[in-house]
């Protein structure tokens, strides 16, 4: 039976090899052409074909990088992106701002699950991937894609992508030892094909800390990444990621303009501990008084920001038919941790027992002002699932989607113990804790808010007239609820137990197109509309900002793309209509809240141009441009008395007029080499521009070595780091912005807030594989 | 009834922007139908088919014939032209031409019958026939011509080479391999990687076989995937390349005789590192 079809097959194959025979001449095959997707010279360029502005930079480049770089220092010399780093390691995170927007407004993703904090969008850059299982890190500078997870980014988003495990087995080890007794050590093993060679995974963990630059205090970071892909068939595959990370570090401080002008360069926290005041029954015992001019709060190891962080995305790919594709992506976000500050809490109080304090200090009392650490904690359960259904033809492919998320984001602050040397009796802010009146844990606040978005979306790219044109068109309509509950608590407004929910829907179209003029040149053009539905904790400000509208923009791309066997470039010029920018401001009765204080309209230029290696040099460089303009003026209210201030045509904060990079790539034989110039233009820091930082210059170099392979060692490869290599120094990072410095009329002025540059840092690392 | 018609109001709001989109979507599908049926697609099937000894005529035939008749006077004019003495080869292969007539599904042959004629074929002589191309395209062929006959052969085994010999003199071969080379070249200087979204996140890798049917003139009559690289960005990536590219007219003694030739390229695409 089994041989006669065997020979039947046999026959078969012959007479069909017969036909192949006559049929010969009537096709040709011109042979296999590989293509690649080829990051150009140092990797910070790749040949682009979306409808709208976007850049990456690839492994390539990541690689030259320190291995302890955040995603912010990794895209810093990308168009468009006004990026700074605390410190030289990028493990105390940083700030980052693209066309105006800050990172709040911008969507970032880590495999395309959402990493925004739930509440506010906050972005922890130094919480994500290792930087050695990164494959890419994507910035689209102001069109969020149609598909993308966000409901916050007015802005556009930034995707972080980890790399696939290796097809072989591979154990990759590597050490960084630098200044600040800063090191990284990290080990990956990559299991090869297993399970009928089906499935591949890797498993990765690291360790780093370094020393802060300027006072006491350090960070530490613990680190997990796994990931494993599994192909059922062709066409049909799942994959699942799993990133941990543990991180404890103290905070640098933010320094004032005129605290910056005294002169010391390294002003910070408190690095001695005045001492505690021993409790004495009826006596009053205030400790917020200072002590040789050093505050007990103020104290270093006081200002902790402890948190930890897991993220487990799911990719299930599945052809349903030649045609036809399921995507499913489900994830799991969880967040704990907390930003917390010394401070000082009042024994005692008149109020509703929540806002009262028992005795803190155990002398039987209720008279002191004692000495407490105060955790602002955020706990964050976050499933959530994209699911798209994709169609091709010759022309169409439809892609039609639905992404669901629900976030439980639990805040609280609760108050613990100090012990006697200043240090807090429990970091994460666990234990020791202040009782309130009715003997329960004292909060300034206490409450829950439980986000859910549910987003459908379709797109359709249409590819017309010989394949040159692409033509998209998409819409996508999140319909967002947040619902809040309070618990009582001590903070203002906040005593009572309340609930409060509100809507937000919003239909936001995209239209874009792209076409190629030539083989090397193509023109691409772009109309979406992006918005933001309002951080949580607008649910809760003491008069309620309940109602404040979402903010939204309109982003307009035009560009052309160049793309030849020696140089890839590209030019955008934007517009963005930004209305309802949201910021703090005061009502009539005095209270503090957000509220829609107008709309920015900015424009600009990004440009971008890498070149293939000659000579094994090759040179990255963006320039970008951007005029962003306050249109509206800005009223407030003092003493019950308005008060409009003339905002209006001033220069947006934190939006440099000028950035400029250029990246200087050598690689000949087994020596590499990289030198990085960035310059960053003056900023504003207050929306009336009575204060600005001027620009700076920052230079950071890159060499190593690649030694010969040793046996199973493979790829020994040495390399030297050195950041801001002229040690120079100037303020760095905006961190906290205000309407004016100086004051206007009866408005009283408050001093912008910053952080400078860290110093000059050199580390060596030195990576293999063994395989 | 009517306070949950109330809480469905942004969902019934955002209908007319579905339907609207539908619309849209459905519009450039009536587009599509009118870019795929263009005549010149029948021509093509006609070259393709001409060897098998097929199966049964269906409704197209009554396109056919039109084609065929037409094409063949055009291509006259260009091997004067080129004015190679070759003209003999052409009554050769219209001998062996009898079938096109019966015209079939171009899905089953052509997958195994892509034979790589053009490897055995020596590239010099072929080079020089090119020669009268512009200048710019020798260079690259130059290059490709290499390459490109190693591929095929080892896919393919002998049985293209006794077969040719046959059907053609060896210069026909020799030109016949200089343009699939410079085919080749051509389609190299349009490939790209795909990207935005979807690409940086499932970062697809995969080779994809597209076909194309090129007149004499060069131009691309119809083209298609013909295996799966299962990654549907890839395949329209290939795709893609090929109708984007411009190709120039066969050398008057490639092909002889024939309005169109098939050709296949395989694309292999991974991502950056």
């Amino acid at each position: 039976m089994f041989k006669q079809r065997l020979l039947s097959v046999v026959i078969g194959s012959l007479i069909s090899s017969g036909a192949a025979f006559a049929d010969t001449v009537t096709t040709t095959n011109v042979g296999k052409i590989d293509v690649q997707g080829q990051a150009v010279g140092a990797g910070q360029i790749v040949a682009e074909d979306s409808d709208k502005a976007r850049s990456q930079i690839t492994k390539s480049a990541i690689d030259n990088a320190l291995p302890t770089e955040s995603p912010y220092q990794l895209i810093d010399m990308l168009p468009g992106v006004n990026a700074t780093s605390q410190d030289a390691t990028g493990l105390f995170g940083g700030t980052l701002s693209i066309r105006g927007f800050n990172s709040d407004q911008i969507g970032f993703t880590i495999d395309g699950a959402p990493v925004n904090d739930s509440g506010n969008y906050a972005v922890y850059p130094q919480e994500y991937v290792d930087s050695e299982n990164l494959e890419q890190i994507f910035v689209t500078q102001g069109s969020t894609d149609t598909d993308a997870p966000h409901i916050g980014a007015t802005g556009g988003n930034i995707g972080i992508v980890s790399s696939n495990p290796k097809d072989y087995f591979r154990m990759k080890g590597e050490q960084t030892f630098g200044q600040l007794n800063m090191y990284k050590t990290f080990a990956r093993l990559d299991t090869g094909k297993m399970l009928n060679d089906t499935t591949t995974a890797y498993f990765s963990v690291s360790k780093s800390a370094a020393d802060k630059w300027r006072g006491d205090g350090k960070a530490d970071r613990l680190h997990i990444d796994a990931k494993m892909v599994t192909k059922l068939s062709p066409g049909n595959q799942i994959s699942m990621g799993i990133l941990y990370n543990d991180a404890t570090n103290n905070f640098f401080k933010r320094v004032t303009k005129s605290q910056y002008d005294k002169g010391n360069y390294n002003y910070d926290y408190a690095t001695t501990f005045p001492g505690r005041l021993t409790p004495v029954n009826g006596t009053k015992q205030d400790e917020s008084k200072s002590v040789n001019g050093i505050s007990r709060s103020d104290y270093y190891a006081l200002q902790v920001n402890p948190f930890r962080n897991a993220l487990v995305t799911l990719n299930g790919s599945f052809q349903l038919a030649n045609n036809i594709r399921l995507d499913v992506s489900p994830y799991y976000w969880y967040g704990y941790g907390s930003g917390s500050f010394g401070g000082y809490l009042q024994e005692g109080g008149k109020g509703v027992p929540v806002t009262q304090v028992r005795d803190l200090n155990g002398d039987g009392d209720t008279l002191d002002n004692v000495l407490m650490y105060r955790s602002s904690v955020t706990q964050t359960h976050r499933p959530g699932i994209t699911t798209k259904l994709n169609w091709q033809n010759d022309v169409h492919k439809v892609v039609l989607g639905l992404w669901y998320e629900r976030a439980d984001h639990k805040q609280t602050q609760p108050v613990t113990s100090v012990d006697a040397s200043g240090n807090p009796i429990s970091i994460w802010g666990e234990s020791a804790y202040a009782l309130d009146g009715n003997g329960n844990i004292y909060q300034g606040r206490n409450y829950q808010t439980i986000t859910t978005v549910v987003q459908p979306f379709i797109m359709d790219t249409m590819t017309l007239a010989d394949d040159r044109l692409k033509l998209n068109v998409g819409v996508r309509m999140p319909h967002t609820t947040r619902s809040g509950t309070n618990y009582p608590s001590a903070g203002r407004g906040l005593n009572d137990y309340f609930e409060v929910s509100r809507s937000y829907n919003e239909v936001l179209p995209s239209v874009g197109a792209s076409y190629y003029l030539t083989p090397e040149q193509s023109v691409f053009g772009n109309v979406t509309k992006n918005f933001r539905a309002p951080a949580n904790y607008t649910l809760f400000e003491p008069s309620r900002a309940q109602d404040i509208l979402p903010e939204t923009s309109t982003n307009i791309d035009a560009g052309y793309r160049y793309d030849s066997s020696l140089l890839t470039a590209s030019a955008t010029a934007f517009y963005v209509n930004y209305k309802n920018r949201q910021a703090q401001s005061v009502d009539a009765n005095g209270v503090f809240q957000n509220y829609n204080v107008g709309n920015v309209h900015t424009k600009g230029i990004e440009l971008e141009a890498g070149t293939k290696p000659i000579n094994g040099f090759s040179v990255y460089s963006s320039l970008t441009y951007t005029d962003a303009v306050t249109a509206s003026n800005y009223v407030t209210y003092v003493a019950g008395k308005p008060v409009v201030i003339p905002t209006s045509g001033k220069q947006y904060v934190n939006a440099p007029k000028w950035l400029a990079a250029v990246d200087l790539n050598y690689q000949q034989g087994r020596f590499f080499g990289n030198f990085k110039t960035r310059y960053t233009g003056m900023r504003y820091s207050t929306v009336l521009n009575d204060e600005s930082i001027p620009g700076y210059i920052t230079n950071d170099l890159s060499v190593g070595y690649k030694f010969a392979n040793a046996g199973y060692f493979k790829n020994p490869t040495l390399r030297f780091n050195v950041s801001n290599i002229f040690n120079r120094q100037y303020l760095n990072s905006i961190e906290g912005t205000t309407v004016t410095a100086l004051g206007y009329q009866t408005y009283k002025g408050s001093a912008p807030t910053y952080m400078p540059a860290a110093p000059r840092f050199a580390s060596i690392t030195f990576s293999a594989d063994f395989q | 009834m009517i306070e949950r018609i109330f809480k469905l109001r942004q969902w019934l709001a955002s209908f007319p922007a579905l339907i609207a989109l539908i619309l849209v979507i459905l519009g450039t599908q009536t587009v599509k139908v009118l870019e795929a049926k263009p005549a010149a697609r029948q021509i093509m099937q006609v070259s393709m088919v001409s060897l098998p000894p097929p199966p049964a005529p269906p409704v197209e035939p009554p396109k056919e014939p039109e084609p065929e008749p037409i094409e063949p006077a055009p291509e006259e004019p260009l091997p004067p032209i080129v004015a190679t003495p070759e003209e003999a080869p052409a009554p050769v292969v219209e001998a062996k031409k009898p079938t096109p007539p019966t015209p079939k599904p171009k899905e089953p042959k052509p997958v195994e019958p892509k034979k790589p004629t053009e490897h055995k074929a020596p590239p010099k002589p072929a080079i020089k026939e090119t020669a009268k191309e512009p200048p710019t395209k020798v260079i690259p062929e130059a290059e490709a011509a290499p390459a490109a006959p190693p591929k095929p052969p080892a896919a393919e085994q002998l049985a293209p080479q006794p077969t040719t010999p046959e059907l053609k003199p060896n210069l026909s071969a020799a030109a016949e391999a200089s343009y699939a080379a410079k085919v080749r070249a051509d389609l190299n200087a349009n490939k790209r990687y795909p990207t935005g979204r979807e690409a940086s996140l499932t970062q697809p890798a995969g080779t994809v076989r597209v076909w194309m049917v090129l007149n004499r003139q060069g131009e691309v009559i119809d083209s298609g995937v013909e295996q799966t690289s299962h990654a549907m960005l890839l395949d329209r990536a290939a795709l893609s390349t090929v109708r984007r590219s411009t190709f120039d007219a066969f050398p008057a003694d490639s092909w002889p005789g024939v309005a169109s030739h098939r050709f296949t390229v395989d694309m292999n695409y991974q991502p950056a590192q």
